[in-house]
């Protein structure tokens, strides 16, 4: 029992890397490796169990599972991607401002950080969605909108922090204007702090965008997409249940080792 | 196995080895070759500088080793037991009843939410508890009930590392030991501090390790003196023996550092009668209505030195930084040498009167961007070029492998000194020193010091230099200004101050020195 209880996984560094390393790789190079076409239908076979031909089987349109599932990361990484640096890029430059500026200027700003906590993320996604379509962009802004109050909260109390810090009045006393302070000083410190509450958001954002997917309102079809299979098969789910535990499995495997690998740093 | 204490002895250290997990068997361990015996009944002081292993020995002795270190060899014995190996139902029977540690830092060591008489209940049960926890209050100086419904947060430092005494003796431990017990405290509240460990253990007779890195505070409450270096214990004796004739090197460097009221570090250089600062009435309002700084006059000529001692809240941190400009003065004139009002906020000031007077911080920690090199620290601000700001580090005796450094790779008083470099590139006419050297070994401070005052006659400037250690200061500055709750209460050169102090609390303070110099 002691023996099991020290194999934990999201201690183990070697396997954190591993699984990154193995959706980086899926990731950049899906479409470079020979796989079967994610959009070819086979009518002859539909949901098959796994072979020789598709690994992981067919689903109910008779495509190639396997070749879907490493293709299906691509859409939601690059929409994290550009919403985390959305949020992160309005999230500091906010909350360093509020904090650094202080008086009425923060308590606007910290207002309106709160103003945008109250809001229900994934209802207002819905609502953009409907109404602007499912365009990649406009979702990775309202993405990086949405998720920027978090990281403008977290960045303005470490702006706070380190304003109080020696270094930072040395920079005052010898001449430092507040921009040079801002981004000389402040900026590569609170980086530093936030990489981790930035790690986390990214997984949010990535949960985010499937879970829009898995309701329609993310990626379209036919584009292989974790969530959007997952919501294609489930009711097929007791003939291949392969068809839904591999994106999940996927799915899963990403967020968990992030959000391993910032508990280790 | 374990090694037999004779019938009189408490503690049992034989040939202890204590490594970092998993490092490699050459590197120098963090304790080498402990041998040391305790009797019952006995006060050893065990004193060193930073990382020289005294806190991971004294928790050895109680049985506790930090996450990451191995004991590589030999066997520590407390009152006859193994505690490294000892079951949790055997430690909590002898925390407190047989062992008590209290930890060095007194503001995490209560918990915040608890009354004092709810931090007691865990310790003593039943009926008891309301007798006994008055009788153990009462002992270290806290009567009376008002005690045990207050909370941390309404206890001075004194009084909190009282109730960890407290809560340490209520059980009546056979060995108590004691992490820093007054490195938190002002030097006068510690000294109180230490009378009453004195008296308790005088009349209780247990057995006390007091771990400190100063030798004035472990000289005061035991009868035999460790000094570690290194990891190893370097010279072991007598206190008095050790103090008056110390034979390892070390020792003899620890001795000699400490600053006394009658040597001087740095001789008085020459003054003119350029002014360089002059205040009329300053008054200074922190917060919403405590004063800091009331009414104060003060003028400083040029390459003059003047020394300022006081408490914690006596408005001495709150001055330096008035006079650089990081608080605004309230009241009063405050002026430089040409005039100017430095009354105006730190942006409005031109960038001579900003470079002509800059500061240097208490904690080395603080006062270097984690994130930048030396180089660049030292530059950003003051646009040195790398020749000027080699010869500012070589000046406060940095080689150039420090121009790269980042201030995570370099040590408490290294980066003191490059703070100190940092100052002097701006090129200074007044350079305020806000307790620069206190978070430092006594021998590390020494040579700061030493560093100081060779910059001070070289370039001839002024300079205010705060602490709370009237000998360190008297050795060092020309003129003494004693503040007590934002009030000047004493002021006159060294030798007025030191020979014929009029205040009272200057008087307390002397004598301490004085006691702590003569042990």
């Amino acid at each position: 029992m002691k023996t099991l209880l020290r194999l934990n996984f999201l201690k183990n560094r070697a396997l954190i890397f591993a699984t990154l390393g193995m959706h980086a790789f899926v990731a950049l190079l899906a479409p470079y490796l020979r796989l079967s076409s994610t959009d070819s239908q086979d009518s002859a076979a539909l949901l098959q169990g796994p072979s020789l031909n598709h690994w992981l089987g067919t689903d109910s349109l008779g495509r190639d599972v396997f070749s879907r599932l490493l293709h299906g990361g691509r859409p939601s990484l690059v929409i994290a991607f550009a919403a985390t640096a959305i949020s992160c890029l309005i999230g500091i430059v906010i909350g360093s401002v509020a904090a650094l500026a202080g008086g009425w200027i923060d308590d606007a700003l910290s207002r309106v950080i709160d103003f945008m906590l109250a809001l229900p993320t994934l209802i207002l996604l819905l609502l953009i969605s409907s109404f602007f379509g499912q365009d990649p962009l406009i979702l990775s802004v309202a993405l990086g909108l949405m998720y920027a109050s978090p990281i403008a909260r977290v960045a303005r109390s470490a702006t706070q922090t380190l304003l109080a810090r020696d270094f930072i009045r040395v920079a005052r006393l010898q001449g430092g204007s507040r921009i040079s302070i801002l981004f000389g000083e402040v900026m590569p410190n609170v980086w530093r702090v936030m990489f981790t509450e930035v790690a986390m958001q990214f997984t949010w954002i990535l949960l985010a965008f499937s879970s829009l997917s898995f309701l329609g309102l993310g990626a379209s079809p036919p584009t292989p997409e974790w969530g959007l299979m997952i919501a294609e098969s489930r009711s097929y789910m007791t003939l291949n249940p392969l068809l839904v535990i591999a994106p999940i499995m996927m799915l899963a495997s990403l967020v968990l080792a992030i959000q391993a690998l910032v508990d280790h740093e | 196995m374990i090694t037999t204490l004779t019938q009189s002895q408490i503690l049992g250290f034989s040939n202890v080895t204590v490594r970092i997990k998993n490092e490699a068997r050459d590197s120098r361990p963090i304790l080498e070759a402990i041998d040391l015996q305790l009797e019952r009944g006995e006060t050893l002081g065990i004193v060193g500088g930073s990382g020289s292993g005294k806190s991971t020995l004294l928790r050895l002795a109680a049985g506790v080793l930090a996450p990451g270190l191995v004991l590589d060899q030999g066997e520590v014995t407390t009152v006859g037991k193994n505690l490294l190996v000892a079951t949790q139902a055997e430690r909590s029977n002898i925390y407190g009843s047989v062992v008590a540690l209290v930890a060095q830092s007194i503001g995490e060591s209560l918990t915040p939410h608890l009354t004092v008489l709810s931090h007691f209940s865990d310790t003593v049960s039943g009926d008891v508890v309301d007798e006994r926890v008055l009788e153990s209050l009462a002992e270290v100086g806290l009567g009376g009930e008002k005690y045990l419904y207050r909370y941390p947060h309404q206890l001075s430092g004194g009084e909190r590392q009282r109730v960890l005494l407290a809560l340490a003796l209520v059980r009546s431990p056979q060995l108590l030991l004691l992490d820093e017990p007054t490195s938190a405290l002002d030097v006068s509240i510690g000294s109180e501090v230490l009378t009453t460990i004195d008296r308790l253990q005088r009349s209780r007779g247990f057995a006390l390790i007091c771990v400190s890195h100063d030798l004035g505070v472990v000289s005061q409450i035991s009868k035999r003196i460790a000094v570690m270096n290194q990891g190893r214990i370097v010279e072991l004796g007598q206190t008095s023996q050790v103090l008056r004739s110390p034979s390892h090197e070390y020792t003899k460097a620890l001795v000699s550092s400490i600053p006394k009221l009658d040597q001087r570090i740095r001789e008085s250089g020459s003054q003119n009668n350029e002014t360089v600062l002059v205040c009329r009435g300053l008054g200074i309002v922190r917060g919403q209505t405590t004063r800091a700084i009331d009414s104060l006059d003060l003028e400083i000529k040029r390459g003059e030195v003047l020394g300022i001692i006081g408490e914690s809240g006596s408005g001495k941190s709150s001055l330096l930084s008035a006079i650089c400009g990081l608080v605004s003065v309230t009241s009063g004139s405050l002026h430089d040498g040409d005039g100017y009002d430095l009354s105006t906020a730190l942006q409005m000031r031109p960038r001579e009167v900003l470079s002509s007077i800059q500061m240097v911080f208490q904690n080395p920690d603080d006062s270097l961007n984690p994130m930048r090199t030396v180089a660049q620290s030292l530059s950003r601000y003051t646009q040195a070029t790398n020749s000027e700001v080699s010869s500012a580090l070589l000046s406060v005796g940095l080689g150039e492998q420090f121009l790269t450094r980042r201030p995570r790779e370099m040590s408490g008083g290294e980066k003191q000194r490059a703070a100190i470099a940092r100052a002097l590139l701006a090129k200074p006419r007044l350079l305020l020193l806000d307790e620069v050297t206190s978070a430092l070994d006594v021998t590390v401070q020494a040579a700061v010091m030493k560093t100081l005052a060779d910059l001070q006659r070289k370039l001839n400037i002024a300079m205010i230099i705060v602490s709370h250690d009237i000998a360190l200061v008297a050795s060092f500055v020309d003129r003494i200004l004693v503040l007590r709750h934002g009030q000047l209460v004493e002021q006159g050169s060294v030798d007025a101050v030191t020979n014929s102090p009029r205040d009272s609390y200057t008087r307390n303070l002397l004598d301490i020195s004085a006691r702590r110099a003569t042990i």
